[in-house]
């Protein structure tokens, strides 16, 4: 089946438009956007884009976190026990796929931290592009796609 | 990881079994092609119903809307460009069909997959009649619910367990009730009641899946 973004095929460079009935949303760039993780020595591993990210691929022993989107936003994650990458994502039966956010989450001592990194905007939303929602989590994820950090 | 590839499926055939594929066609589940298809309801009107197990795309009949209570939309099709691929497993909803929907994930999702209905694929308003609801029914008129586990009771609604009038993020409905799917296939049953203060329309809400991957 093929995969094409049909709802964003006006994209250039920057973003996608997504028009709707009353509402236009704008969305970032899907290929250009991804993780720079930094290691001990000046070793830096930048991940590929929202569909392959590339974040299972990466080693343990993060020192430093961040996200680059395509607008030019660059977000630093402050330092943890441990990261987890995760994207939000919809498809639609039309063929449609929009990206709404991209969730860092930090290991403390006694809880997660999310960071939701906002990808979209809108004519009514107070959210915009690069904006961050922080969060408290109690709930502990179960997934091997934890990294540790390194000291 | 990279994002999983999400298959959706429709049951074709008159035997309520699962999906034993992995992400194509099999048996007597196709495979909605979403670059070609729409998922039609309809039937209940001067027709009655249409023609199966399948009728010339771009086919319909207007559901009447009731003096009182609920009319339940009796017919679902897919359709492509050129033909109608009646669903008769969601014929007569509410119904105990199990293996009606189905989504089949190639990869892992690092969450549920919640089925939601939008105006539109911005996934941010839910102000369509059939998603809005009226006095009498005051919630969407899109009801879906959950098989993964077990078929649904008879006579069911968006209110019973397990299930969800759809609109928007706040009423969407988790397919599999599970923190991860990984390599498997989700299923849903689904109709749409038309309540007899109804404004008439012809709306083209969005279907849409959301989902976490790493």
């Amino acid at each position: 089946m093929e995969r094409n973004l049909i709802n964003v095929k006006h994209m250039d460079s920057l973003d996608g438009k997504i028009y709707g009935i009353s509402n236009t949303v704008t969305m970032v760039n899907p290929y250009k956007c991804y993780f720079i993780a930094h290691y001990p020595g000046g070793r830096v591993i930048k991940g590929n884009n929202l569909f392959d990210t590339g974040w299972d691929d990466l080693p343990d022993g993060i020192i430093r976190l961040q996200y680059k989107l395509s607008t030019g936003h660059v977000i630093n994650i402050p330092k943890y026990r441990a990261y987890l990458h995760l994207v939000e994502c919809s498809e639609s039966l039309n063929g449609g796929r929009i990206f709404h956010s991209v969730n860092i989450k930090g290991m403390g001592d006694k809880s997660i931290i999310n960071f939701k990194i906002v990808l979209k905007q809108d004519l009514y939303s107070k959210f915009k592009i690069g904006d961050i929602i922080v969060s408290e989590e109690k709930e502990f994820i179960q997934t091997p796609s934890w990294k540790f950090a390194g000291v | 990881m990279s994002a999983p590839t999400l298959t959706f499926l429709y049951n074709y055939g008159t035997s309520d079994t699962a999906y034993s594929g992995t992400g194509g066609a099999d048996g007597d589940w196709k495979v909605i092609d979403i670059n070609t298809c729409k998922k039609i309801y309809t039937g209940g009107g001067i027709l009655g119903t249409l023609p199966i197990p399948t009728c010339a795309a771009g086919t319909r009949d207007a559901t009447i809307r009731p003096i009182t209570g609920v009319n339940n939309v009796p017919q679902i099709y897919i359709e492509d460009a050129t033909t109608m691929y009646h669903v008769p497993l969601a014929s007569g909803n509410p119904n105990t069909n199990r293996h009606v929907f189905a989504v089949y994930v190639d990869g892992t999702c690092t969450s549920d997959i919640y089925l939601e209905y939008w105006d539109d694929d911005t996934c941010s308003s839910t102000n369509l009649p059939v998603l809005s609801g009226t006095s009498a029914y005051p919630h969407s008129m899109v009801n879906a619910i959950r098989t993964t586990a077990s078929a649904p009771p008879s006579g069911w609604t968006g209110a019973s367990s397990n299930a969800e009038y759809l609109a928007g993020f706040a009423h969407r409905l988790p397919l599999k009730d599970a923190s991860s799917v990984s390599n498997e296939a989700v299923y849903f049953n689904i109709y749409i009641s038309i309540p007899y203060d109804s404004p008439l329309f012809h709306n083209q809400p969005v279907e849409t899946f959301r989902y976490l991957y790493s």
